[in-house]
């Protein structure tokens, strides 16, 4: 059973109990959101944010991780002493693929810039066994990814970075997802109307805000029903 | 003979009551007056001295009184207040703007005819009879002309000169009830309350007072009194000694007790009588006795009289009830859309606000909203629907209704928003703002322009009545206007070109969304001649669908969205033999999903 776990802003992690994929472990508020020995095998990281780049390169040497990203993030990734024949440049709908897991690179462009000179920036889709996961890091376009049946779309919600509520209630109406998590949320007013819109625009899709530290097991059930359900805490 | 008079104790009281619009007793005082009155045209009375009982029920301190004289026709008065809680006569006036139900309520809708009903209820709980009632109820100018149902007791009429209803002609028993029902209608053009008029009660109560006193005058008139001594007639030494009073007032007088002793014997007692008569004007009384002496007896004399008194009590009393104030309901809306203006053809999802505001003076219960959801937006689930009240959210009481239930998009759909119950919460006071949000979506709105969304609020206090009316809004309603976006799209197919492998042929599309909205579910079609087969194509994930016909190989890609001035190259690599028919690719926009 693949399990999400929500380590805040935009870093998560889909695991299963033989693998598990780390997603753009950055830091949040000048500390960093994953630990560096969070056991991982892969590593993603959407563009060379420090929000989203974080501590990924002490992860990677710590646990021995793949780090997939686009040419600036890996050259950027070298700089902070990540083992190079860990880092892996991944190309716009180039894939990266290990025992049960495939990541593929997809062409998004980064949403409102905060500088002006334009930055690399790839979103992931993250297939674990049946389960399907884009991260679309601070995308703020959509390029193709309609094309792509997603199961769980983790996707920004923030109009100085990436998709304001608005267009994110459009994207997740659009793409229809089995279930959408907001993430990379820096207002609450942002949050609340995506909420509020949320059932109207994308019924059929169901909607997890998760907190920081919240893991919930991702699956389809019998084959046929996409859920979602808190995971267990061991006693 | 004249009749005997007596002095009168006259005992009037005067009870003032004020009672607020809801029949409490907002003031009331009491007074009195006792006076003694001298009746007779002739004779004065002296030597009065008022003693009085039950003192302790008025705000007098003394129990003793030196009237003094008092001459013929004359009076002597002593005022006192009392202290007193209620009236003894019950004045209730209920006053019902909803007379359908039995319940009583009590505000007036704005702009709106209301019946009016006004019920006097007179109750009598005490042991004494109350006379000469009389009620007067004003009726002010914007209620129009009553119409009075007629009284069991008394008579009741309409005098419009004053505006007044008169109600009098009766009396009222120990332990009974009249009652008077008046029937009335108001259009308020004010939000101001509007006074319903007051009513005015007089009665009078005879031989009884408010106050415990109990008083008691001694006080002494013209009398005459005389005693004829004469010698026995058979027994030298004795006389026989007649003693004589005549009343020579115009009272009755009552003669108690005489005393006599003998002065020539050291004061000696010779007499000692307590007749206790009473003597009428020019009456009189005489006894004979005997007394031993050897001269003519000379007598010291101390005898008691007083002149015989009355006690008149009575009671008016006079109580107001100001008239009651009937709060006016009244509310106005405003309706907000945010965003004001949206795309046609696309999805936009929008916020409803719907302002109530309380202009009235009324507290009301209950408001209802009655909106509507046009056709091509989305309506929102219930529990999407939030109502605050100042800063707190209402969530009990509350019913929401979409109707039809399960409406299609294209189908206007009304919501029906009910708020009840706010006065176990505080009311809804004038001044206060409801605000109640829901999000809505616009779902490929047609570029018409507007889409008119009309509203209608009312409102209720508890119990409801006739309730309140906002119609501004239905008759003019808020529009969602719709931006009209240009849709258009280009489709291209470059020249093809060789591919990798011999007989291989690259054939490159580009598609452009060169409107002003998005667009979805783009269907491109592109036409291979028979003789070629698909090899592969790019990027990878626009993976056309194949279908094989009898011209060839029909490729077709679907493009959930195209954002304006999104531009998608992709291609695909065909392998075959024979000519190649250029066909000119097709390019379909769907419907919303």
């Amino acid at each position: 059973m693949p399990v999400l776990k929500f380590f805040g802003h935009a870093s998560f992690k889909l695991s299963s109990p033989k693998v598990s994929v780390l997603l753009d472990p950055g830091y949040f508020e000048g500390r960093p959101l994953v630990g560096e020995n969070e056991k991982v095998n892969v590593i993603c990281v959407t563009h060379n944010h420090p929000d989203h780049l974080g501590n990924a390169a002490k992860i990677a040497a710590s646990q021995k991780a793949f780090v997939v990203g686009a040419s600036e993030v890996i050259e950027k990734l070298k700089v902070e002493g990540a083992p190079e024949w860990l880092l892996r440049p991944l190309n716009p709908g180039e894939s990266f693929v290990r025992p049960e897991i495939k990541v593929t690179a997809i062409d998004l462009k980064h949403g409102p810039p905060k500088s002006p000179s334009p930055i690399q920036h790839l979103a992931f889709l993250v297939e674990l066994g049946k389960v399907k996961l884009v991260h679309l890091g601070d995308a703020g376009t959509r390029g193709l990814l309609g094309q792509y049946q997603i199961d769980v779309l983790l996707i920004g919600v923030d109009e100085t970075e990436t998709f304001p509520p608005v267009q994110a209630l459009q994207a997740v109406s659009d793409l229809k997802p089995k279930m959408a998590i907001p993430m990379h949320v820096r207002k609450k007013e942002e949050l609340d109307y995506f909420e509020e819109h949320f059932s109207l625009m994308a019924p059929e899709v169901k909607y997890k805000r998760m907190n920081a530290g919240e893991e919930i097991i991702v699956e389809w059930a019998a084959g046929t029903e996409f859920t979602f359900k808190p995971l267990p805490r061991e006693a | 003979m004249s009749e005997a008079l007596k002095v009168v104790i006259d005992l009037s009281e005067k009870v003032d009551c004020v009672l607020s619009g809801d029949n409490k007793v907002k003031s009331i005082s009491a007074k009195g007056t006792l006076t003694v009155k001298n009746p007779s045209r002739r004779n004065k009375v002296w030597s009065c001295e008022l003693q009085l009982g039950g003192v302790s029920s008025t705000s007098l301190k003394e129990e003793r009184y030196d009237v003094g004289e008092v001459p013929a026709g004359g009076t002597w008065t002593l005022e006192y207040n009392i202290p007193v809680s209620s009236p003894l006569i019950s004045l209730k006036e209920t006053v019902d703007t909803y007379p359908k139900d039995s319940a009583i309520n009590w505000a007036v809708a704005f702009n709106r005819v209301t019946p009016v009903r006004c019920i006097i209820t007179l109750t009598n709980p005490s042991d004494i009879f109350a006379r000469n009632i009389e009620v007067r109820k004003r009726i002010p100018k914007g209620f129009g002309d009553p119409s009075i149902e007629p009284p069991q007791t008394g008579s009741a009429e309409y005098v419009s000169e004053t505006r007044e209803v008169i109600w009098r002609g009766f009396d009222l028993a120990p332990g009974a009830e009249a009652t008077l029902a008046i029937n009335m209608a108001v259009k308020p053009e004010e939000v101001k309350p509007i006074g319903a008029g007051e009513v005015k009660l007089t009665y009078q109560i005879v031989g009884s007072t408010a106050s415990s006193l109990t008083p008691d005058l001694y006080c002494i008139s013209d009398l005459r009194f005389g005693v004829e001594p004469a010698e026995s007639l058979s027994k030298p030494n004795f006389w026989d000694c007649t003693l004589e009073f005549l009343n020579t007032s115009d009272f009755m007088e009552l003669l108690l007790d005489v005393e006599m002793s003998l002065v020539s014997d050291g004061r000696s007692p010779a007499l000692s009588l307590s007749p206790n008569v009473e003597l009428l004007p020019h009456q009189s009384w005489s006894y004979t006795f005997q007394v031993e002496s050897p001269e003519l007896p000379v007598f010291e004399t101390k005898f008691n009289y007083r002149v015989a008194y009355e006690v008149k009590r009575s009671v008016y009393t006079t109580v107001v009830k100001e008239e009651t104030l009937l709060p006016v309901m009244k509310v106005e809306a405003e309706k907000i859309f945010a965003p004001a203006e949206v795309d046609a053809y696309d999805k936009t999802p929008m916020s409803v606000t719907v302002n109530v505001f309380n202009v009235g003076s009324a507290e009301l219960d209950a408001v209802s909203i009655i909106d509507t959801v046009p056709e091509d937006f989305r309506a929102p689930t219930s529990d999407k629907i939030k109502i605050t009240l100042g800063d707190r959210e209402i969530t009990s009481g509350v019913t929401i209704a979409l109707e039809p239930p399960s409406a299609p998009i294209e189908q206007s759909k009304t919501l029906k928003i009910a708020v009840a119950g706010l006065s176990k919460i505080g009311g809804f006071k004038p001044g206060q703002t409801m605000k109640v949000f829901y999000p809505v979506v616009a779902w490929g709105p047609k570029p018409k322009g507007k889409y008119l969304a009309p509203l209608r609020v009312t409102c209720n206090i508890s119990p409801p009545g006739l309730e309140g009316e906002f119609l501004r809004l239905e008759e003019i309603p808020p529009a969602i206007e719709v931006k009209y976006a240009r849709r258009a799209v280009k489709i291209f197919k470059e020249s093809i070109t060789p591919g990798a492998e011999k007989n291989q042929y690259i054939v490159p599309l580009i598609i452009v969304n060169s409107g002003e909205v998005n667009i979805e579910n783009v269907t491109v079609k592109d036409f291979v001649p028979p003789g070629f087969k698909l090899v592969s194509w790019k990027p990878e994930e626009l993976q056309p669908k194949v279908e094989e016909t009898p011209d060839g190989l029909v490729l077709s890609w679907l493009f959930v969205r195209i954002e304006p001035k999104q531009e998608i190259q992709f291609s695909y690599v065909i392998e075959g033999s024979g000519r190649y028919v250029r066909k000119e690719p097709q390019i379909t926009i769907g419907p919303l999903t």
